[in-house]
């Protein structure tokens, strides 16, 4: 009991340490070593400010393993030159033993410089032991750290509203809530999936399965549009694709996160399988040990998949209802873009005048335009956030997130609820997915960069869907108007009425 | 000194040599979470035909089940003949009890105060041999699947019920595979799938996934208009409501089909038909809102177990895919005898007579099948129907009819015919294990309350169709894939065709 107690505090405490090993064909994860050692003070103020504290001191350890690894490199280099010149003794003593002169003395000498060579060859190969194992911990310490974060990115807890979309509704009676208005129009059933499944499930009935399937057709039409191209990603992946894009199996508090596949007896020797919690991490893995060229960059791909989320500690008062599930309907974006010129403006921390904006930037505009475009014709009222440092994960270097007006939330954070989320993840994706781009810039055929990954929400069904609930929500006559925009592939229905 | 081991009598030991020999089969022992529905089985049934169960499962290829219902007889003789003989220990307890209140001390009191103890030891372990022997014959009937209906053919072979499009495949089709298709108008991509999740999976590109879309919603039309009501379910749910839908950890092969989730007593369906049948566990519904129809999609995942082979290549065999699917309460018909339906008894002898009145569900069933046969004509399929036979039944269909599409790609195997949708009638199984009742109206032809009778059927299962579509719409000259007519609708642009110069 003690020894349980003693190790779940560990696993606590460390709650980022792998506690997986990354299959073979798994790809191998290229993370900028020296940029770490030349800026530690960086990262370790970039994890303090990102509330990754367990990791602060990494940057640190890491330059510090790098100078033990550099002595035990000149220690090799200095008996492997000894070796070198013992076996040049060797071969002349083996020459010599010819001689009849000779005799014992040659022999015990030979015998002598073997003993010697033996314990050389020892040596180096503890010392190259020792440098394996440094690289290792280097590499581990390195992958711990979350990306840098951009100059946009407030620092601390406090999100910074940047914009406003639509006016914020007016209504002289209570707000109903979505679990209400669903259970009187016969929109949600919550009960029933209790019984299948537990807390945090629901089935969507009538208008409200349709109205699902008119927002998956309505954002993609969005993405259609402006060229996106639609894909349709898996939603079962292997665990260490999902780390790899930055999503551990337990968050910076220890809780459960993703939903693992248990692994048949047979198969235990197969990499582990997990239900992906977003697209984004499928899109990305699409591109794993890829080489993209430059000519097709950006690539941009918008799909809907079924995401899973394991949410452990986040089950309260808060999380009624549609506003917290374990299973939904998601539309994401992702895209590839050029890295941009120079290191500097990869982060964007230090940047100076770098007049052209880098191309993921470019590309996660468009994406924050596009589900402003979206959450605007549903007739949302919002506010747009660049969010501060301690809500960016681990992979973004910049996020801005849109909330959506919920009335029945007034009395929680001023009733706004996130609905969606855009992220530039710079090369941190990449760089562990094996993912280059060929370019020209950097010496034609030879040249490979690592390219830029951006993501977004196209549409959260389960948010957007409580959301235009209780906005659209008419107590005079007890309907629901359903958004103009949706009614092409609602058969045309205007109001949802009870029977 | 260490302590002597625990005393076991011999009856204990019996049932417990009992307990372990029929687990046999399975190695994970199964156990329903307090929680759980209750099963209600008709034993009565099973004790007075075990010839007919055993019968049917050696039909239905459960041959390592066959014994259960012999078993569960002599389980049940077994607790009547201690049941009677606990009868006369406790008359004899009772004269004991009336005795010893006459005496007041000595020798004979001591002796008997000695018996009566004895027999209440008798007694208690009667009571606990009982409840061992009750919990075993509900296991052993737990494992029986459903008997089989008249319509359904015994053996392997599937009885050929019509077609759709045409007698025979069409010609002229070339035999160009989906996966070729697919990669010449960059509509799938398997080799990033592989990467991301390994076998059986597959990203869907441009068009197909834009078709995807469509399918679902065109599959979801055809059903509402004819007054379906849609109702979208999670994939998640608890492994005991997929072992009372007749989904169980282990088939008959003893391979896994479902997916568990590790730490959570969770499992992936393989079929919206789990938490559908599971959303009505221990209700009560009232008849006259019966039947209740219901269609929706979801996304389901299936280990497949011991299914791969150069047979499934592409999209033949996925361990994830959409799918919308049918499936409805029905009130269960009368048994001809009483007004007031017995739970305990009654099989469906109502269907056994030949001219009665089609009872509700297999008005659904036939309802089901109708849509699926407008949907497969309208996509312009050629496609046959088949009478399932009682190998293919698995645990909770009594009778099961399949569509298998034509695939030009697969003339090779089973002359190119692959399922593309199935429909099951199960009659009272999954009720009685999901404890969902029907109440009739006091003094109404029928009263009481009886188990309800569940249907189900494929609406769409998009990987095959999708693979069918491209495979059956492809024209050799152009390079191009035709858009079904139906479909154009719900693609952007209505769009007609695929390929062939697009921007």
């Amino acid at each position: 009991m003690a020894c349980r107690c003693l190790a779940r505090r560990i696993q606590l405490l460390n709650p980022q340490r792998r506690s997986y090993t990354r299959p073979p064909n798994a790809p191998k994860p290229a993370i900028d070593l020296k940029h770490i050692r030349q800026n530690p003070g960086l990262y370790e103020q970039n994890c303090i400010d990102r509330n990754y504290k367990h990791q602060a001191r990494n940057s640190w350890r890491i330059l510090e393993l790098h100078e033990q690894w550099q002595e035990q490199q000149q220690q090799g280099r200095s008996l492997r030159e000894q070796n070198n010149h013992l076996r040049r003794q060797l071969a002349d003593a083996a020459s010599r033993s010819g001689d009849a002169e000779g005799g014992t003395k040659s022999t015990d000498k030979k015998d002598s410089l073997l003993e010697e060579a033996k314990v050389l060859k020892e040596r180096i190969g503890q010392i190259e032991g020792r440098e394996a194992a440094i690289q290792l911990e280097i590499e581990s310490l390195a992958l711990e750290l979350p990306n840098l974060s951009s100059q946009h990115t407030p620092n601390g807890e406090e999100p910074e509203v940047i914009g406003y979309i639509n006016e914020m509704p007016s209504s002289n009676h209570t707000p109903r809530s979505h679990v209400d208005i669903g259970a009187q129009l016969e929109l949600l059933d919550f009960a029933s999936a209790a019984t299948t499944s537990g807390w945090g499930y629901y089935f969507l009935l009538n208008e409200a399965a349709l109205l699902e399937q008119a927002l998956i057709q309505y954002s993609l039409s969005m993405a259609l549009a402006r060229r996106w191209k639609v894909v349709s990603p898996p939603s079962t992946v292997y665990s260490h694709i999902a780390a790899a894009c930055g999503f551990q199996p337990r968050d910076q508090h220890g809780e459960q996160q993703v939903y693992a596949i248990e692994q048949a007896e047979k198969d235990k020797a197969k990499p582990a399988l997990s239900l992906a919690g977003t697209a984004e991490i499928p899109l990305a893995g699409m591109k794993v040990n890829s080489i993209l060229e430059e000519t097709n960059l950006p690539l941009k791909v918008i799909g809907a998949s079924r995401c899973y989320r394991a949410e452990a500690g986040a089950r309260g008062v808060d999380t009624k209802g549609l506003y917290r599930v374990h299973e939904f309907t998601k539309v994401e974006m992702f895209g590839w873009t050029m890295p941009p010129l120079s290191q500097s403006t990869a982060h964007g921390s230090f940047g100076d005048a770098d007049t052209a904006k880098p191309p993921s930037t470019v590309l996660f505009e468009e994406m924050v335009e596009m589900q402003k475009d979206i959450l605007g014709s549903l007739g949302l009222h919002c506010r747009i956030l660049e969010m501060p440092s301690t809500d960016l994960g681990a992979s973004a270097s910049r996020k801005i997130d849109i909330e959506a007006f919920f009335p029945s939330r007034l009395e929680h954070s001023g009733g706004w609820g996130e609905v969606t989320s855009a992220s530039i993840c710079t090369d941190y994706q990449s760089r562990r997915l094996g993912t280059r781009a060929r370019t020209a810039r950097s010496g034609g055929k030879g040249g490979l960069e690592w390219p830029h990954t951006v993501n977004g929400t196209a549409m959260a069904v389960p948010r957007v869907l409580a959301a235009i609930m209780e906005n659209g929500w008419d107590e005079p006559t007890q309907t629901l108007a359903i958004p103009t925009v949706l009614r092409p592939w609602m058969g045309g229905i205007e109001r949802v009425k009870k029977g | 000194m260490p302590s002597p081991p625990p005393f076991v009598c011999s009856a204990c030991r019996q049932s417990a040599r009992i307990l372990r020999s029929s687990n046999a089969f399975s190695k994970r022992r199964y156990t329903r979470p307090t929680f759980a529905p209750k099963p209600t089985l008709d034993l009565k049934h099973i004790r007075q035909n075990p010839g007919l169960y055993e019968q049917n499962c050696i039909d239905r290829n459960y041959a390592p089940y066959a014994e259960n219902s012999w078993r569960i007889l002599e389980l049940h003789e077994q607790v009547v003949a201690q049941q009677r003989e606990a009868v006369e220990l406790r008359q004899r307890n009772n004269v004991l009890g009336k005795e010893l209140k006459k005496l007041d001390g000595g020798d004979r009191r001591a002796s008997m105060l000695e018996e009566a103890k004895a027999l209440k030891g008798k007694l208690a372990e009667f009571e606990g041999r009982e409840k061992l022997a009750q919990e075993e014959m509900e296991k052993l009937a737990l494992e029986l699947p459903n008997l089989s209906s008249l319509h359904t053919p015994v053996g392997t072979e599937p009885a050929v019920l019509g077609h759709i499009n045409g007698n025979t495949a069409p010609k002229g089709k070339g035999n160009r595979s989906h996966v070729e298709i697919g990669r010449s108008l960059d509509l799938l991509d398997f080799e990033a799938s592989a990467t991301t999740s390994g076998w059986g999976f597959y990203f869907l590109k441009n068009e197909a996934a834009l078709l995807e879309q469509a399918l679902i919603q065109y599959a979801l039309s055809v059903a509402l208009k004819r007054g379906w009501k849609v109702m979208t379910p999670p994939s998640l749910v608890y492994s005991h409501i997929a072992s009372a839908t007749g989904f169980l950890p282990r088939d008959q092969n003893g391979e896994t089909q479902i997916y568990s989730i590790g730490h959570e007593s969770l499992v992936l369906a393989g079929t919206a038909e789990i938490p559908f049948a599971g959303s009505q566990a221990n209700k009560t519904l009232p008849s006259h809102s019966l039947p209740l129809k219901v269609i929706g999609p979801s996304r389901c995942y299936r280990a497949e177990a011991g299914a791969r082979g150069v047979d499934t290549k592409g999209l033949y065999r996925v361990h994830e895919f959409t799918k919308v699917e049918m499936f409805a309460w029905t009130s269960p018909p009368s048994p001809p005898s009483s007004s007031a339906v017995d739970i305990e008894g009654g099989f469906d002898t109502a269907e056994e007579e030949v001219g009665q009145q089609t009872s509700q569900a297999e008005d659904v069933f036939d309802e089901m099948i109708s849509i699926q046969t407008e949907i497969l004509a309208e996509l312009g399929l050629h496609a046959r129907v088949l009478e399932m036979p009682t190998t293919d039944l698995g645990a909770s269909a009594t009778r099961k009819v399949d569509i298998e599409a034509y695939f030009p790609s697969r003339t090779a195997i089973d002359e190119g015919y692959g399922e593309v949708t199935s429909a099951s009638m199960c009659t009272d199984y999954q009720a009685r294990r999901l404890n969902t009742k029907v109440k009739f109206e006091s003094g109404g032809a029928k009263s009481g309350v009886a188990f309800a009778h569940t249907v189900n059927g494929t609406a769409m299962a998009i990987p095959r169709i999708l693979a069918a579509l491209l495979e059956n719409g492809w024209d050799e000259v152009s390079g191009t894939v035709e858009v079904p007519g139906v479909l154009r609708k719900w693609m952007p642009g209505e769009l007609g065709r695929i390929g062939g110069g697009r921007g």
